[in-house]
């Protein structure tokens, strides 16, 4: 049956639009690239709970939350699955929302009214220098593996940046049984003054997250990982391979063995597909993302096509499960299945609930800034990864007249490659913004051009027969 | 006295071509250019120095592409000894039919082209499957090719960017995100360039506009008809293959850096660089007919362009009759034609005149 | 390097340049490699540089391998198959290893 509404992505945010989507009587198709539903947040929750390991208890109560989420959403009959599926294409037209999907090696299109964006977020892929090496990951990829394969990393890892999920994964892993042998922390160790009325706040609404926070910290302290706060330099060394992590804090560097060095910096929403849609973005200078511009429904500049969840703004998953929520009341009202104030009226708690989360988030991204030292990467620093291009040349073509990413990525290559910009598009706005003296938001970001995932020629000719 | 000799709004291909000519014989010049997001027809380019099929029913356009790819080596040696950079200029090309139809059309049409060109008239070779095989063993079961030497490919991205660099080291300005809105004649000769806010960002005693789709608004006030239009082209890129195919063709090719190119459409749509579905399949079908491997590549990107058209596809040079000293160029092959634009039609701005022998490119030609 | 915890699943087996590794079944092909102390996927076109995975959620594209013949694959999102051939990428794709089959 043809769908009202298609959703991408089946973490918080589109799983709970999907269920009070259908719970409503909509006929929902979810798309998602992965073999089971859960997003990045709750990966592999249903594989994980059929496994009988101690892992769902290694990860943690947040995780097992997902589970509820997801069976929920199994119990509704409108819901179309369409797991191992990857969206390509996205067109938005006068008669609707054109996904060029790939299932199984075969294209296919399928359009609809409405299309909900729940992408996600990503790591914000941060350069440094030895960051190309294999054995350097993200945090992220660590937790993904985790939970997927059931990988844990070597004692001798190295965990750098800053965060929350710096201090969530070194709990995860010695839940596991592995001590990580240093964590190299950007953030300061103590929450600076000028932070202190934004932690009240936080701790006003929301102290058992404060608390959750603090203790992991603690578990890190008291197992002995060794902890050093305040790192501005950070470097990736070895031939080949890593083999060894350099860092500076204060006046000195330090050098330290490693055979896995994980890096986290934050998250930021994934907006390749919003950015591919053309839709409006707009420059989240504290966080330094960029953001679809949404209506107060969550509509973005394009008719039709709703963002909802992380990949909107970062606020976490409980937020993404009530925006979900909320949101696809806002649509099955538009659809004429509920009443518009019975939409508003369902979703007064939900809204009161969100509220509640803003104020940890604030804290949070102020106690938690990208960290200074890595947003200027130095001239030899690799900054697209696929072209091999150097901030460097980013840096000479913006003193040859280059006004914007687009024409540096024609100059240069950077951005062209099989990432297609979404690991280097942020960190060459932010250079060409600083090289020029202006915002980034003057600056701008790719124009982003199909395809949005990997499809053949073949394949694509295919659509032609 | 005014600021430069010569302003120049528009810092494509053509712009830059022209802005780099007249560094280069001295002059002192400026380039205007629009920002990021500006409709920039050279981003989008194929990258073919061509000949074949250009020019039927004006054998003075088949001429003139014929001398830019004479100039061609030379010129691109010139930018590459000054910038370092390498355009990846290859002679030799093919005109490829994916089915008999498109072979006859190539054919006849060249056949047409040489009959004009009576005594300039250049070489070619027709060959048939079994032939082009002999050269191109992965083409599929198709007609054949048509090959001459004069035709060829380059870097157009690399060509933009050394253009770029080496108008500047040779003195020329180049002010981006400075889009012109008027240009008016200042009272005691030469001309100035007023921005968006009224102000004169300039003042030369000759004026080129070669501002693409942004050319018309501005030179209708200065007595010159432009009768452009876009003309939309999507073009495939699939990822990157150990070097195979070494020369062109009409629809395919292989480019330095590994990636394959795959054209190139021709649509009415306004000023909409978006692809669309079926535009992108029927360009990777028509192209798999003729290098079936192409299937099991990747695509990489894909995205829309617009070429500069004219009604008759052939270039626009003309000075204003009421304007003197301003002087208004379009086509849509600012690649292959980039030779003869830096090195021989500078001479005609800075002589204040076009020869006769160009009289033919004059808009005029839409009238008769 | 990583190790694995959990029980003993199901083994799938397939082949990496030559080497046959032993993986679980529903594992990407990243995961597997990892897990077999394989960091190395391929060597980036532009300097040859030598490239593992990076992010593991499809965003970076570096942990592109060759599988069954056909290049750019996203080993992070493939999942093994019992007997399947996987490559690394050494710089361009070659041709000749596309056509094998």
């Amino acid at each position: 049956m043809k769908p009202d509404v298609i959703v991408i992505g089946t973490g918080p945010g589109g799983i709970a639009s999907a269920t009070t989507l259908a719970q409503a009587g909509v006929n929902v198709r979810i798309v998602d690239e992965q073999p089971y539903a859960g997003g990045q947040v709750y990966r592999a929750s249903e594989k994980i709970a059929a496994s009988r390991t101690s892992l769902r208890e290694w990860l943690g109560s947040d995780y097992a939350q997902g589970l509820d989420l997801i069976q929920a959403a199994r119990r509704e009959g409108n819901i179309d699955w369409c797991f191992d599926t990857s969206v390509w294409d996205i067109s938005c037209r006068e008669d609707g929302i054109q996904l060029g999907l790939l299932k199984d090696e075969k294209a296919s299109t399928i359009d609809a009214p409405h299309v909900v964006l729940a992408t996600g977020a990503m790591e914000r892929p941060t350069p440094f220098s030895g960051w190309t090496l294999p054995g350097v990951m993200s945090i992220g990829a660590a937790q993904t593996l985790f939970k997927d394969a059931g990988l844990i990393p070597d004692d001798d890892v190295v965990l750098a940046g800053s965060g929350p999920l710096l201090y969530l994964f070194a709990n995860q892993l010695l839940n596991a049984g592995t001590r990580p042998g240093l964590i190299v922390d950007t953030a300061p160790k103590w929450v600076s003054a000028r932070h202190l009325l934004q932690l009240a706040s936080a701790a006003r609404h929301n102290l058992p997250a404060l608390y959750k926070g603090l203790a992991w910290r603690q578990r890190i302290n008291r197992a002995g990982i060794p902890h050093v706060y305040g790192v501005c330099e950070l470097h990736a060394c070895g031939a080949g391979r890593v083999e060894s992590v350099k860092y500076r804090n204060g006046g000195r560097i330090q050098e330290v063995p490693a055979s896995l060095l994980l890096v986290h910096d934050g998250v930021i929403p994934n907006t390749h597909l919003s950015v591919a849609a053309n839709c409006h973005h707009i420059w989240q200078a504290r966080q330094r993302y960029w953001q679809p511009q949404l209506d107060v429904h969550g509509q973005t500049s394009q008719p039709g096509l709703w963002a909802v969840g992380d990949g909107a703004g970062i606020l976490g998953a409980e937020a993404a499960t009530l925006k979900g929520r909320i949101l696809a009341r806002h649509l099955a009202a538009k659809l004429g299945l509920i009443s518009p104030n019975e939409s508003q009226k369902t979703s007064q708690n939900d809204q009161r609930m969100l509220a509640k989360l803003i104020p940890l988030r604030r804290f949070l991204d102020q106690q938690f800034p990208p960290a200074a030292a890595f947003r200027e990467p130095g001239n030899d620093t690799v900054v697209c990864r696929c072209e091999a291009v150097k901030a460097q040349e980013i840096r000479q073509i913006a003193k040859l007249g280059c006004v914007g990413p687009n024409q540096a990525r024609s100059f240069t290559r950077a951005g062209m490659g099989p990432c297609m910009g979404r690991q280097c598009g942020n960190n060459v706005s932010q250079l060409l913004a600083d090289e020029l003296g202006k915002s980034v938001q003057e600056v701008g970001y790719y124009s982003t051009r199909p395809p949005i995932k990997p499809v053949t020629l073949g394949q694509l000719a295919s659509l032609a027969d | 006295m005014a600021d430069y000799d010569v302003a120049i709004v528009g810092g494509g291909l053509l712009g830059s071509a022209f802005g780099w000519g007249m560094a280069r014989a001295g002059q002192s010049c400026v380039v205007f250019d629009e920002g990021d997001n500006a409709i920039r027809t050279a981003r989008g380019n194929f990258g073919l120095v061509w000949v074949q099929g250009k020019g039927a029913g004006m054998p003075a356009y088949a001429a003139w592409s014929m001398k830019s790819t004479q100039l061609w080596s030379g010129f691109a040696a010139e930018l590459q000894d000054s910038t370092g950079m390498d355009l990846h200029y290859v002679k030799g090309g093919y005109d490829i039919a994916a089915d008999e139809e498109e072979y006859r059309q190539s054919i006849s049409r060249l056949q047409q082209i040489q009959d004009e060109m009576g005594s300039g008239a250049y070489t070619y070779e027709i060959l048939d499957n079994a032939q082009l095989k002999s050269v191109m063993p992965l083409i599929g079961d198709i007609p054949g090719a048509i090959y001459t030497e004069h035709d060829g490919h380059c870097n157009p991205l690399t060509l933009l960017r050394a253009l770029h660099q080496d108008m500047q080291k040779r003195g020329a300005q180049y002010r981006p995100n400075s889009p012109v809105t008027e240009v008016r004649q200042q009272t005691g000769g030469g001309y100035e360039l007023v921005d968006q806010a009224g102000q004169i960002v300039a003042s030369a005693a000759r004026v080129v506009i070669s501002a693409g789709h942004g050319s018309t608004r501005l030179a209708e006030p200065l007595g010159i008809d432009l009768p452009i239009y876009a003309d939309q082209g999507q073009v495939l890129v699939s990822e990157k293959v150990a070097p195979i195919m070494q020369y062109p063709t009409t629809g395919v090719r292989q480019t330095d850096n590994g990636s394959f190119l795959l054209g190139v459409s021709s649509k009415d749509v306004g000023l909409d660089t978006r692809t669309d579905l079926t535009t992108l399949a029927g360009i990777a079908k028509r192209c798999i007919r003729i290098f079936p491997f192409l299937a099991r590549l990747r695509l990489q990107r894909a995205w829309g362009a617009l070429r500069v058209m004219t009604p008759d596809g052939c270039p626009v040079y003309q000075q204003s009759a009421t304007y003197p000293g301003v002087f208004s160029f379009a086509c849509h092959s600012g690649v292959t034609l980039a030779a003869c634009h830096a090195l021989e039609v500078t001479k005609w701005i800075m002589d204040g005149d076009i020869p006769a022998a160009f009289e033919v490119f004059h808009p005029r030609r839409f009238h008769v | 390097m990583f190790k694995r915890i959990g029980k003993n699943e199901q083994q799938v087996t397939f082949e990496f340049l030559h080497r046959t590794v032993i993986a679980r079944e529903g594992d990407t092909i990243a995961a597997a490699l990892l897990a077999a102390g394989i960091l190395e996927f391929r060597q980036a076109p532009e300097d040859q540089s030598r490239r593992g995975p990076y992010c593991m959620i499809g965003n970076c594209f570096e942990c592109l391998v060759q599988i069954e013949g056909l290049g750019s694959r996203q080993a992070c999102r493939e999942r093994v198959r019992n007997g399947m051939r996987v490559k690394p990428h050494r710089g361009r794709i070659e041709l000749e290893e596309h056509d094998e089959t």
